[in-house]
Parts: C-alpha cells; structure tokens; sequence
C-alpha cells in the first residue's frame, strides 16, 4: 500500500519562521519523522514519497493552495495520505486540515491526520476528516508515531472504514440520526424508572463540557484593587484594524483606554455578528461600561487598569472560548490586576 | 366512565359511489366528500388522493395530518371547538380507523408565515422508520384557495401569524381534515371494530408502585378550538400551567395550531395517539402508575418564565409523583422553560426525564438551546440539522415547488429532516434518535 | 469567565441570560439590560438610563467583593440564589 505523508518546513529540516512561506514541494520516500513511521508501518505500508510546506502558505496563497496540492497528490496515486503529526501548532494544523481536505474533496484519498485535541484545526475539520489524538507538544512525537503506524494500518487492513482505529481517534463531535429499536416515549418511561431506582443510566444527549470553578475571593492588597473591563461583544476601534471576528472568534485583542473617559462612537464600534448592534454601537458604553467606571473609579475604591479587552461570543466553540479566557486570563495575573467585570451579549 | 377506543384496521382506501367499509378497505363516496368540504368559502376547489405505501409519490405543503374518528354515540361531540361546542370529550366509545390519515395539503398563499411550510414526506420506503405517514393509507385532501386569498399581496404583520385572511384560511384547512376524518371514520358505525382498548387513569394507584406525570409542552395547539398561548405564535402571552384528563387529549380536545417546524410539529394525527400518554396507560398497574398530565406553554419573560414554571411544578407536585417526565416543544426559548422544570422538580427530590429533539449543524454547535445540570437524562429524538438524500418520485402532491430546495419537488434532493414531517417528534413517537460520532 | 476564576482572579459577568451563564459554571452573574446592549437601557430617559447604569455598575463592583459558593445571579433588586 502506498502512503504519501505531509509535513511542514520545520520537520524536513528547512528551518522555522525564515521558511514559513516555502511553497509545497515533493520528496521521494520517507523524509523526517516520516522515517521512523515507514518503520514502523512495516508490511502494512510504504511512505512512497513527502509533501512539506512553510506553515504561512496555505493562508498567503489561500485561492492558488488547493491546486498546486491536488497536482502533486495526483501524480502519486497513493492509497492513503498521513499528515503531521501537528500537535498543538495551529497554522500547521490548518495545513495539515487543507492537505487532508483536498485530498478527500478533490481526489477520494483517504486521509489521517494527527494532532492534539486543543489545535484550533479540530474544531474546523473534525467532522469531516479523522483526526488522530496526540500531545500537545513534540515530546509526544514517539507515542504519536507509533498511534499513526497503527492507526494507518488497520485502516488499511479494513475494508475502508475507520472503525477499528476509534480508540486512537478524536470524536468527530457530530450527532448523528438513526433508528433505534423502541420508540422514543417508551425508551423515556424505562430511563425514567432506572433513575427512580437508583440505577445508574445513561443520557442519549450528554450535556456540553462546562466548568465547576470554585469562585475566587478579593485579594487583600493594601493599594486599591485593579479592575479590568472584558467584553465578548465584539468591541474592536472603528474600522476593526485588527480584524477580530464577528463570529468564530479565534482571536481576542487589548484597547488601550488610559485616559479614556469614556467610549466615543466615532472612535469605537461593535462588530459582533449575532445582535442587532445599533444600539451598542451608538453609544459602545452599552456594551462596555466604561464610562460609569471612570465616574465611579475616584470613590469605587478600585482603579481601572489600562486595557480593555475583547473577543466575540458569537457561535464561538467552546475550545477556542477558552483557550482565549486562559490566555488574557494570564496576561491579566501578570499585569497584576485584581477583579474584572466582564459583558457578554 | 372511561374512553374506550373502537379500532378498524384499514389498509387501503379507494373511491367509489358510496361510502363504507369492505373488510380493512375504506371506500369513500368521492363527490359527495369533495361537495362536504367545499361548503367552506375559504376554498375555490379541493382535490382528493390517495397516498399508500410503496407509491413513488411525495406530499409536500402539508398543514396538518390526522386519524380518521368519530364519536359512536353520546351526542355530537367531534372535535369540539371546531366541528361542535366545545364539550368535555374523553368518555364514551370514538371510532378509529387506525392504519389511515387524513393529510391536508395547500400551496401558501401571500399574506401568510410561509418559512415553516416545508413540510413532506415520500410514500417510498425512503422515509421508512423517519416519517410516521410513509406507513400509513392516506387520504390526501389538497386544497385550493379562493382567489382573493391567493391575491392578496399584503406581507404578513407577524411572521409567525401572517395576515388575519391567513390565519383564517389556516384554520379553514384544519377544519376541513377533520370534516373529513369525521366523514370517513363514520362507515365504522354498525361494524365490528377489530379491537376496543379502554383507557383511564387509576382510581386507587398501587403506593408499591412508582406514580408518573408527564408534564406536556404544547407547541401551540388549538384546545377546544381556542388557540394557546394567546395570540397563536411563540412569545404570545403566556397562560398559566393547567390540568386536563390525558383522555381529552387523546379524543379530539387538542388540534394542530400552527406550521411549526415539520420534524416537530404538533401533528393532530401524532396528539391523538400520543405516545408517552399511550405508553403510560399500557403500563399502568403493571410497572408504573400514571398520575396525570400537566400542560404548560412557555414564558415570553424571564418573570413569566418563572412565574409558568414554577405553577407547572406545583401543579405536578399536588399529584404526589415519584417520577416525571417532560418534553421541549421545539422552537428555541421554549427549551428554557422546560429546563426550569426539570431543575426544579429535580431539587424538590422528583426525578425526571426530558424528551428534546436537537438542533446540532456541526461541531461548534452543541445543539442545546439552553440546558440546566439536572437534565441528566435526555432521551434524544433525532437531530433535525442532518441532511438526508431524498429521491426521485414519479409524482409529487401539494404544490409546484419546495420552498427551500433549489431542485423540483420530484427530486433528488438533499434536506434536512427539519422539512420530514413527524420525524422528530418531540413525543417520541418514532423511533428516531441521534447518537455522538 | 470560569478561565478567570481559575486564575485567582474574581470575576462578575453582566449578562442579559443570566440562567444560561448559571448553567455554564459562572460564579458571579449580574443579569444586564438586554442582550444587544448589556449596560445600557436606550429606552429610558437619559436621567433615568444614567442612574440605571450607575446602580448596575455598581452592583457588578460590589459583589465581587461578596463571597459565594456557586453560581449566584445578582440583581438590581437583590441576589437570587
């Protein structure tokens, strides 16, 4: 059987960010880690040749990508394509997610990629293509060669199916209809007498991963508490120059308002793309109160930190919301502030 | 004095000179139906099909579907608030002739809240075990309008309701199923029903068996004949939580009000065989004691939320259960009422199921609209975002074309089962789930 | 939200679905206007809407300095909870 594997310019040994715009290009067998998994694969499989480009590719040439990487599958004939392991390095997972796509949409290859499940890549592809679970960092680089080996050859032992690899596999985070063999009003009689029993049942629709946090308390500090302002309402300064999304957010930024009074339309608007803004964006303090924070700062007994930051809630999957709360949740422990108020839609 | 339930099974239903039964095959008296429906002057004309299984036949546009019956004895009671006062009904001996529906069908007309016609179902076998009316011998009633009805080129004031003239013609095609349910199921009168089920609740309940309620959203029904919550649309002010005998329900007290979403519409056809309070009265005396139903509509507040649910949950309480079970009606914030009563029946020590159907397009969508911890057992009745491939049919009832659908009616299309009527009934009455991949 | 908390650092959500941040896990809710315009009530006259903002903001800055146990929505007219 024959394999084509696709890696980025880091792990062909091109170099780092200095190569991160190198076009996709070819080699013949097993270059990199692609070595270790041709040995490990043994009889089920040969890693025939290696696709690799810079990370910074795919999103710089997004209209011309798919073609010049569906050219080079096609010379291949290849019976499955192997992409990454990617880990937890987004735009090498979204790569990796774009090769995969190709090949599946334009060719009918089957395709594997590895990677972990806190790469912004999985919430994009995970229902389309099978994604294999690794760490998040290189050194999970043996285990996760070793996962591929085996996951690519059971697939390639089946008759087409993923089935036999689940175990390896992140869920492909889809709800899928069928029938089942009593009725629905029936089958919640009988889950509802378990339950009266006290046995131990099973929900067919579990209910979204969410958080119990122990609540925090005020730090004693013998300064005013620092009070930082964040917002999943979209709030960006007029004509959004960072380009923060107004759905899907991957991304959140910091607004300076050091002496600011108070939020100006002309100056700011909201771009969240699930309410009616008009109102917010006539007077942005509706959305973000900093007006009433400066007015309250000189007897509130707080003092209001330098940033504000945002994002947008909108249709935002619950791994990118909180990847983006852990990271101003960290810039904010080191600016050393204390409390905050946060808005949401 | 229960309701006894007189079943004629019917698998075929064809036209001829007279109406009655040959065996488990209807015929009905084509023209003097079609003259009995023409009466109502909302209609230019009607034409009536027969749709059974196995035709390569779809019926599109459809308003409402429901099992031809009719009270034997006792008086003119037939849907009462449409066909007649509107009296208690639930006693006494109804006729069904159960293996058919009456299918009302009807181009939309300007004026009228059109988003949630897309309503079909195919007589192949591509929507076996999906949609409850690909099994069924049906009578497919397809009306035209008048012309000032088609006419009328004002825009609806409220999406969900559409002009007056709309509202009327709505309940006009409503009514004229269930003339037309009444018509036929009367050539059972004189016949041997094939089987006679009685149905009532317990009059001392067995302490060593656990008591169920089951607490009924409505998705807008009409009952005896007033629409509910007022206003007919989601967001109408709310009414307070009430208690009826699950036998009303079952005969004739509840009618389809609105062109809800197909998958979860609250097809009178599906009320009439309810089946969670089917279920609860075959199981009665044997593992389980069936209390009673609460019906409760949804909150347009956050106070009116918390004033409907918390009477909701009171009303369940006054009947002592040791168990509850709940259903989300469909149409977004109505799943936050039914959550407040799961949580709240759940801490005042009543454990609960929840029937939902899902709402989940892709991975970043969980498909909840709202949900509470204590609904740790949610019986799914399908997700209705999945696309399914629908084929080619020889013939299509009800219209020219489907709203949403970019190819004909005939097919092949690709849909989501949102548009398959029935097919994810929040009741549970198919056997459609949906499971994690 | 629950990110911030996990950092030590208290925090209160303005939002108009409080019921919703309680299910989440959100410790300290302050329910707010509507969900297009969170701290602000447009509908008001600008007298009104001004102390409006005033009394909510406040309420937000008071009760992180509360302790609770769990998620706890505050209102203008009291906590629930």
């Amino acid at each position: 059987m024959k394999i084509v594997h696709y890696l980025n310019q880091f792990f062909v040994g091109l170099g780092g960010e200095e190569a991160a715009g190198h076009p996709p290009e070819f080699r013949e067998g097993p270059v990199g880690p692609g070595i270790r998994l041709n040995e490990l694969l043994g009889e089920a499989g040969q890693v025939v040749g290696t696709i690799f480009a810079g990370d910074n590719y795919f999103s710089m040439n997004s209209s011309t990508s798919a073609e010049v990487v569906e050219g080079l599958l096609r010379a291949l004939d290849a019976d499955l394509l192997i992409a990454g392991p990617a880990f937890n390095a987004g735009r090498y997972g979204m790569a990796c997610g774009e090769v995969c796509s190709v090949a599946i949409d334009r060719l009918g290859l089957p395709a594997l990629m590895a990677m972990s499940e806190n790469n912004p890549a999985v919430e994009l592809h995970r229902a389309e293509i099978p994604i294999l679970r690794t760490s998040d960092s290189t050194g999970g680089m043996g285990q996760a060669l070793e996962d591929l080996a085996a996951g690519a050859s059971s697939y390639l032992g089946s008759d087409g199916g993923w089935s036999a690899a689940s175990s390896l596999l992140l869920s492909r985070g889809i709800r899928l209809n069928e029938v089942s063999p009593d009725r629905g009003s029936k089958r919640a009689i009988d889950l509802l007498l378990s339950k009266i029993e006290g046995h131990p049942c099973l929900t067919e629709w579990p209910l979204p991963d969410y958080d119990i946090v122990q609540p925090s308390a005020l730090e004693a500090t013998n300064t005013e508490p620092v009070l930082a302002l964040v917002t999943e309402g979209g709030l960006v300064p007029s004509g959004n120059p960072d380009r923060l999304n107004s759905g899907r957010a991957d991304r959140w930024f910091r607004y300076s308002v050091e002496r600011v009074a108070s939020l100006m339309s002309e100056e700011f608007e909201v771009i969240h793309g699930g309410i009616d803004t008009s109102a917010s964006n006539e007077n942005p303090n509706w959305m973000v109160p900093l007006d009433m924070a400066r007015k309250q700062e000189p007897k509130g007994g707080f003092s209001l930190h330098e940033y504000v930051y945002s994002t947008t809630g909108n249709q935002g999957s619950m791994p990118a919301m909180r990847r983006i709360g852990d990271e101003i949740a960290a810039e904010l422990h080191n600016a050393g502030v204390h409390a905050v108020i946060a808005t949401s839609t | 004095m229960p309701l006894e339930l007189a079943y004629y099974d019917i698998s075929k239903i064809t036209f001829g000179n007279k109406t009655y039964l040959d065996g488990s095959s209807l015929v009905i008296n084509h023209d003097e139906l079609r003259a009995h429906l023409l009466e109502d002057d909302h209609f230019e004309d009607v034409t009536l099909h027969v749709a059974h299984p196995g035709d390569s036949l779809r019926v599109i546009n459809v308003v409402d579907a429901v099992e031809p019956r009719c009270r034997l004895g006792g008086g003119n009671a037939d849907f009462p608030g449409f066909l007649s006062t509107p009296q208690t009904v639930g006693k006494g001996r109804t006729a069904v002739l159960r293996g058919a529906a009456v299918v009302e069908v009807a181009e939309p007309v300007p004026g009228e809240s059109t988003y949630w016609r897309e309503a079909f179902f195919d007589m192949t076998d591509s929507c076996s075990g999906f949609s409850p009316f690909s099994d069924l011998a049906n009578l497919v009633v397809d009306v035209k309008p008048a012309k000032y009805l088609r006419d009328d080129t004002r825009p609806p004031l409220n999406v969900f309701e559409g002009t007056p003239e709309a509202v009327s013609l709505n309940r006009a095609i409503r009514a004229a199923g269930l003339k037309a349910s009444v018509y036929m199921a009367s050539a059972a009168a004189g016949s041997e029903p094939n089987e006679v089920a009685t149905f009532d609740l317990p009059t001392s309940p067995n302490p060593d068996l656990p008591g169920v309620v089951y607490l009924y959203q409505l998705s807008i029904p009409y009952i005896y004949g007033e629409i509910e919550p007022g206003g007919g649309a989601i967001g109408g002010p709310a009414h307070l939580p009430t208690m009826v005998h699950p036998n009303e329900i079952l005969d004739g007290a509840l009618v389809c009000g609105w062109n809800a979403i197909a998958c979860m519409r609250e097809l009178t056809y599906v009320v009439q065989n309810h089946p969670i309070i089917h279920d609860l009265y075959a199981r009665s005396g044997k593992d389980l004691e069936f209390l009673g139903v609460v019906l409760f509509t949804n909150g347009d507040t956050r106070e009116s939320k918390e004033r409907l649910t918390g009477h909701a949950t009171t009303l369940a309480q006054l009947l002592k259960p040791d168990g509850a079970i709940i259903n989300y009606a469909g149409g977004g914030h109505p799943c936050v009422d039914t959550m407040m009563i799961c949580q709240k029946l759940e801490q005042s020590g009543i454990p609960t199921t929840v029937l939902s159907m899902e709402m989940a397009p892709n991975p970043s969508d969980s498909g909840f609209v709202h949900f509470v911890r204590e609904a740790d057992l949610i019986i799914s009745t399908g997700n209705y975002e999945e696309s399914f491939s629908f084929p080619q049919v020889d013939a299509v009832i009800g219209g020219t074309s489907l709203l949403n659908a970019e190819s004909s009616p005939s097919g092949p299309f690709s849909y989501p089962l949102s548009g398959l009527l029935g097919s994810t009934n929040q009741f549970g009455f198919t056997n459609v789930t949906a499971r994690s991949h | 939200m629950n990110q911030f908390d996990k950092a030590g650092i208290p925090a209160v959500l303005v939002t108009a679905i409080p019921s919703l941040a309680e299910s989440l896990g959100v410790n300290r809710i302050v329910e707010g206007a509507a969900v297009t315009h969170p701290t602000g009530a447009p509908e008001l006259p600008p007298a009104e809407e001004a102390t409006y903002r005033a009394k909510l903001f406040e309420l937000a800055v008071n009760c992180l300095g509360i302790s609770v146990s769990g998620p706890t929505i505050f209102t203008l007219d009291g906590p629930t909870q």
